[in-house]
């Protein structure tokens, strides 16, 4: 029997609470005689969506939907671990699929509620964080690269090695998170993002007080310093490279060729202590609609995984090469570290900005 | 104070208010800057303002946010005020105690306050919503309204009080005629500390509220990895505007009134 | 017997709010602090030292250090500024109370919208320097953002008016008479503002800077926007062990000890300086 969080913590309640988390849900949802909750219960990143997207549901089914915000996939996570709240969406992050799939926290889809799922185009399927998609459904998807001033450089950078160069001391800035910043340097050393072992994370320490040195912050929004010439290369999310790049035709974003790049995915999933799960799954089929889900992307310069909206897309928002670069075989995803492996990787963060 | 004096802290003054509402007059300037990523100015736009209005969350998020200040000021600025009286005026087992305890949420940080009291709320059951987040702002604004106050009473003088009862003035007309009005200016200071810390205070409000709650500060801290929407800094605008506003009128009334009912300073 | 049930009386509404959040979830978090790691935010029921063996680290312990220096340096600074524009405030006659709000009135718009203003105008490319290079006064631009500078006007920013208000609050009684017979009695200006004004307003100069000092310890918004998440402070370091790391062992124990080390030196601030001031005032 696993026993889960604080919300199981205290008063020996440990017992009752796996179970109400672990017992499946699929069961009782097939049977025809579902029906839609009067409210919608959305948990998602802050700045994600065009809010006309949930008006548009909200007359479409006559259900209201309450929304909410979140900055990071932890904070999203203790939250609801907690148990002391209930959301019938969560957009988390791909490892943290994986994550909150081992913690129980996540009720299993019912498919045949999401016709639509068939929209998302095939290689966004069955990723390595939830293989059979049984708990979640791709969101928008994006990639973290470099983005740089092509009147600095004429040819994209194939390395993140631009980032520790000393011509560019204080003209580069690097991700505020410990796990890209570790990622930096592993890539950099030849080595998987995913290699996080003893020597490798060592090897990593030994070159990112150089990284430090010659970064001028760090930020995950680095398109107002690229903007106005300040900086002239960044470690950036793809959408905040397309921000840049919207407004400055100086900007580019590249995964560098050598190094790869790291990919990510945001996903929807439905937590097993939701109020409605049938309404989450109608609320998704909506989202996965084609035209619903272009408009997502016109809002968002995130990338669109699902191959219908991307049909409806002009050749000019197909070919902008900061929502649909090309990606290099050594790009990744991350997957889920131990709990001493995120310690680690903290740590070294921790360490290297005190020196 | 002499004149000279007046005038070196006067001048000295004017550049303090300066640095407070130097950072506002940016905000204000780029809530009309077309770049969507806020910190460079690229051009002149009023689409903030016409987007802030049809954005719900962040209207809802406003209400919220002076609804639970609003309570919090209320409610701490009680406890503080009636704690600072007992713990200034009397002696009583426990006295150090209770006033250690009083320094444990200025110095516990927020983090701690917000995921100790989901842990809490957890524990009993309770379902998170708009009203699970004041109790934790209750309890930092406590103290702060408590220190403040106390601060007030120390050279607060009994003999005053004493002259109110002798002269026949009961309980409720000693406290509300003498002790209330030499206390206000530091009740008055207190209540605004607490109303400010509430306001603006994120991280406990994310941990202790419920679907459909947000506050302004939550939503806000929430937008930090894509960039804050340019439609907070028109907001801010407004806020600000209306707020600086409505307190230059309410002062000019009061001081009227006060000016009419003989100056008391 | 009746002043302590008249005490009990005042006290109680606070002591039962402070007593179901704060004291029970301090309790909580205490306890958490002995219990053993289960993985993930699972607490384990079983006595354990290992989190206050983490986080007697000398690497913590370093951290907790210079974010005690940032928080002092800080709040001298607060003290230096917020005393004389308190005293200014509390001698403005019936514009006091709208110059208090108006103190105020900047607190009530959002802390990061306040802090990116703050990077605007800092910034090489920002408002200050482009001001001073039009002028003529600086031919290259002063580097003012992710410096020391853009810390302390940061942390002062943010916490002057915890220090102007209690202060303000003790100035503002502070009776003319003392002042005019000290005069009388042939002080100086400068030897009555420290004989006698200073040691009367000190009650509010002391809970000003417990204000500013406490929480300045425990800040990390402002120090991660002003240096550009280039300083790492124990309030950093706290989150990271609850919300990254999910350790919340660590994460309590860390908060305790940071508890204990501020108590304490209020406890030993007070002891100090209450006898000090008695002794000065009479």
């Amino acid at each position: 029997m696993k026993k889960f969080a604080f919300g199981t913590l205290f008063l020996g309640v440990a017992v009752l609470s796996a179970c109400g988390n672990g017992g499946s849900s699929d069961s009782d949802v097939a049977g025809g005689e579902q029906e839609l909750a009067d409210e919608l219960y959305f948990f998602n990143w802050g700045h994600n969506i065009d809010e006309q997207i949930l008006a548009d549901f909200e007359e479409e089914f006559g259900v209201e939907v309450i929304y909410d915000t979140y900055a990071s996939n932890e904070e999203m996570l203790t939250q609801i671990n907690s148990g002391a709240i209930s959301y019938d969406i969560i957009i988390p992050t791909d490892y943290f699929i994986d994550r909150m799939i081992q913690m129980d926290l996540l009720a299993e889809l019912n498919m045949e509620n999401i016709p639509n799922f068939e929209n998302i185009a095939e290689e966004f399927q069955d990723l390595e964080f939830d293989p059979e998609n049984r708990y979640s459904v791709p969101y928008l998807y994006g990639s973290t690269g470099l983005a740089y001033n092509t009147e600095v450089f004429e040819e994209p950078p194939t390395s993140w090695e631009v980032l520790w160069d000393p011509e560019y001391a204080g003209k580069v800035t690097a991700h505020d998170t410990s796990r890209d910043f570790v990622s930096l340097a592993l890539q950099r050393l030849g080595k998987s993002i995913n290699d996080l072992d003893d020597a490798s994370l060592e090897e990593a320490q030994g070159i990112l007080g150089d990284l430090n040195d010659n970064v001028l912050k760090y930020t995950t929004q680095p398109a107002a310093e690229l903007i106005s010439g300040q900086t002239v290369a960044s470690l950036a999310y793809s959408d905040q490279a397309g921000i840049a790049m919207a407004e400055n035709d100086a900007i580019a974003y590249v995964l560098p060729e050598e190094d790869g790049g790291m990919l990510w995915m945001d996903n929807f999933a439905i937590p097993s202590n939701a109020n409605s799960q049938y309404t989450a799954e109608v609320f998704i089929n909506f989202m996965l609609g084609a035209e619903v889900s272009k408009m997502l992307t016109d809002y968002i310069p995130s990338s669109n995984p699902n191959a219908a909206a991307r049909e409806l897309m002009s050749e000019e928002e197909l070919s902008n090469q900061a929502s649909y670069p090309e990606i290099p075989d050594s790009s990744e995803y991350y997957v889920d570290p131990t709990q001493d492996e995120t310690r680690a990787i903290n740590r070294i963060w921790n360490e290297v900005r005190a020196q | 104070m002499r004149k000279k004096t007046k005038i070196i802290l006067g001048s000295f003054s004017v550049l303090v208010f300066l640095f407070f509402y130097i950072p506002l007059f940016v905000v204000m300037a780029f809530s009309f800057n077309d770049s969507s990523v806020g910190t460079v100015w690229t051009g002149f736009t009023t689409q903030w303002y016409e987007s802030l209005f049809s954005n719900r969350q962040i209207l809802s998020a406003v209400q919220n946010s002076l609804y639970i200040a609003v309570v919090t000021t209320i409610i701490s600025t009680i406890l503080g005020t009636l704690a600072a009286i007992a713990l200034y005026r009397y002696n009583f087992p426990g006295k150090r105690f209770l006033n250690v305890i009083f320094y444990i949420p200025v110095a516990m940080p927020e983090i701690v306050v917000g995921i100790s009291l989901l842990a809490l709320y957890a524990m009993v059951g309770m379902t998170l919503g708009l009203n699970t987040v004041f109790p934790g702002h209750v309890v930092m604004a406590t103290s702060f309204v408590m220190l403040v106050v106390m601060a007030r009473l120390h050279g607060f003088d009994p003999a005053m009080e004493e002259a109110a009862k002798d002269l026949g003035a009961n309980k409720w007309q000693t406290f509300w005629r003498v002790t209330f009005p030499l206390i206000f200016p530091g009740v008055l200071a207190a209540s605004l500390l607490a109303f400010t810390i509430s306001l603006d205070e994120f991280v406990v409000a994310f941990f202790t509220t419920g679907p459909g709650s947000n506050t302004l500060p939550v939503l806000i801290y929430s937008m930090v990895r894509r960039g804050v929407s340019p439609e907070i800094n028109a907001l801010s605008t407004i806020l600000l505007i209306f707020i600086v506003i409505v307190v230059l009128i309410v002062g000019r009334v009061l001081i009227q009134i006060q000016s009419r009912g003989g100056d008391r300073s | 017997m009746k002043p302590i049930r008249n005490a009990y009386a005042l006290l109680s509404p606070a002591i039962v709010w402070l007593t179901l959040f704060l004291v029970v979830p301090v309790a909580l978090i205490t306890v958490i602090s002995f219990s053993t790691d289960g993985g993930y935010g699972l607490i384990i029921y079983e006595f354990s030292l290992d989190a206050y063996l983490q986080a007697f680290d000398p690497f913590y312990l370093q951290i907790i250090w210079q974010s005690i220096v940032w928080a002092f340096v800080s709040t001298v600074i607060c003290l230096l500024v917020g005393y004389p524009f308190a005293y200014f405030i509390a001698h403005s006659g019936k514009w006091k109370n709208i110059l208090l709000i108006l103190v105020m009135i900047p607190f009530w718009s959002n802390l990061l919208i306040r802090l990116y203003a703050w990077v605007i105008l800092l910034n090489n490319e920002g408002v200050i320097n482009q001001l001073l290079l039009s002028i003529g006064i600086i031919s290259e631009p002063i580097t003012m953002l992710y410096t020391p500078f853009s810390i302390i006007v940061g942390m002062v920013y943010g916490f002057l008016p915890f220090m102007i208000l209690p202060i303000y609050a003790s100035i503002e009684q502070l009776d003319r008479r003392y002042l005019e017979a000290a005069e009388d009695l042939g002080a100086g200006p400068v030897s009555t503002f420290l004989r006698v004004t200073l040691p009367i307003t000190m009650p509010g100069v002391i809970a000003g800077v417990f204000m500013t000092f406490i929480p300045a310890v425990s800040v990390f918004v402002i120090t991660d926007l002003l240096t550009g998440n280039r300083l790492v402070m124990i309030g950093n370091v706290i989150r990271d062990a609850f919300v990254v790391e999910m350790n919340w062992q660590l994460g309590s124990a860390l908060s305790i000890l940071l508890m204990a080390l501020v108590l304490l030196s209020v406890l030993i601030f007070t002891r100090f300086t209450s006898s000090r001031s008695k002794r000065v005032t009479r």
